[in-house]
């Protein structure tokens, strides 16, 4: 087992505000797959700069941006800009993709089913930061990683 | 390394490049039938002869078996023309010193300090005009540059000059006009990082 950096630290259990609402729940065993500067950063990374869409605003957790497909994580990470047709090579090979196993399945709430939204309200979706979710938007998937237990591990089978 | 080694060393380069070139002009030649020949040397430039011989099916296939990476490089190479020339164009370092009112040497020193971005095409440096508003650089342009050290020159402006989808689809150009400062430097920030779209 790999000893994984930037674990999420010392995280609150899921929101109370979910105890009013019945999320659809989504369990995925992975691989997930995260493209990350290899010079800089480690393949986990809870980040917590509130620059990132999911990002926590009050800091309840750090987030961890992965995708179960190399796809998704490929236009997650370099199609910022839109009517971008190319990638540089030397911007592909500072930017290796880890392919993440998980040591048992993970629970998400699934947000982009039908109704998924709606069943946790407008006021938790302000708290959704504090809770396992995952989304998936023009058929992309974007999952925030929480585990069951506090501490939480991955195993780290190397770039490809 | 002494001058006379690095004069050496160049002049060794050159004679590896001169004889690879020629034989990859000769190996185009030799495949490209006579209209597709007469299609790509009526380019208006030398380099735009190659840049359409090598568009030519045939040619595309033979490259493709050596780099299965050519099609997609030469793209590239189109896709960066295009960017060079979006939003007015580039100009060289003395137009830029003089609409800035300052010295070609004082545009060196910017460039190198990062404050202005440059692209380097061949042996010159040339600068996107649209960094320049009046007689004085875009507002936060070095703030923003600054936050986009670790990407290289051509990642920048394109940066720059497309729509992104954190500045709900304004270019970073157009929210710096529109004085969304905060917002073009978080954009910059996440560059290139994965997060959700």
């Amino acid at each position: 087992m790999t000893d994984v950096r930037n674990k999420p630290g010392d995280l609150p259990l899921p929101t109370q505000a979910l105890n009013r609402h019945k999320p659809i729940i989504a369990e995925l065993t992975g691989p997930f797959f995260r493209i990350y500067r290899a010079v800089q950063k480690s393949p986990i990374f809870f980040g917590k700069t509130l620059d990132y869409r999911f990002d926590s605003v009050a800091w309840a957790c750090g987030v961890l941006y992965a995708s179960p497909q190399l796809e998704g994580a490929f236009v997650e990470t370099f199609m910022q800009e839109l009517g971008r047709t190319s990638v540089s090579i030397p911007e592909l090979r500072d930017r290796p993709v880890a392919k993440i196993y998980t040591n048992r399945p993970l629970r998400f709430i699934d947000l982009c089913a039908k109704g998924g939204q709606m069943r946790l309200g407008p006021d938790s979706m302000g708290e959704s930061a504090q809770a396992p979710t995952l989304l998936r938007r023009r058929g992309r998937m974007h999952c925030e990683y929480i585990p069951h237990n506090r501490t939480g591990s991955c195993s780290l089978p190397g770039t490809i | 390394m002494s001058r006379a080694l690095a004069l050496k060393s160049i002049g060794t380069e050159h004679t590896i490049f001169q004889r690879r070139a020629t034989r990859a002009v000769e190996n185009l030649i030799a495949t490209l039938d006579p209209t597709s020949l007469q299609e790509a040397a009526s380019a208006p430039t030398d380099i735009g002869v190659l840049f359409l011989a090598l568009q030519q099916p045939g040619v595309l296939g033979s490259v493709l078996e050596q780099d299965p990476l050519a099609e997609a490089k030469l793209r590239g190479q189109i896709r960066r023309k295009e960017l060079l020339e979006t939003e007015g164009g580039v100009i060289g370092p003395e137009e830029l010193g003089g609409l800035l009112g300052i010295t070609r040497q004082s545009v060196d020193k910017r460039r190198k300090a990062g404050t202005l971005l440059a692209l380097e095409i061949g042996t010159r440096f040339v600068y996107p005009v649209w960094q320049v508003e009046g007689n004085k650089t875009l507002d936060h342009l070095e703030q923003v540059l600054a936050a986009l050290k670790d990407h290289d020159a051509w990642r920048k402006l394109s940066f720059f000059v497309h729509g992104n989808i954190r500045l709900g689809g304004l270019s970073p150009l157009q929210a710096l006009r529109a004085g969304e400062y905060e917002d073009v430097l978080r954009a910059a920030r996440t560059l290139g990082e994965h997060g959700a779209a």
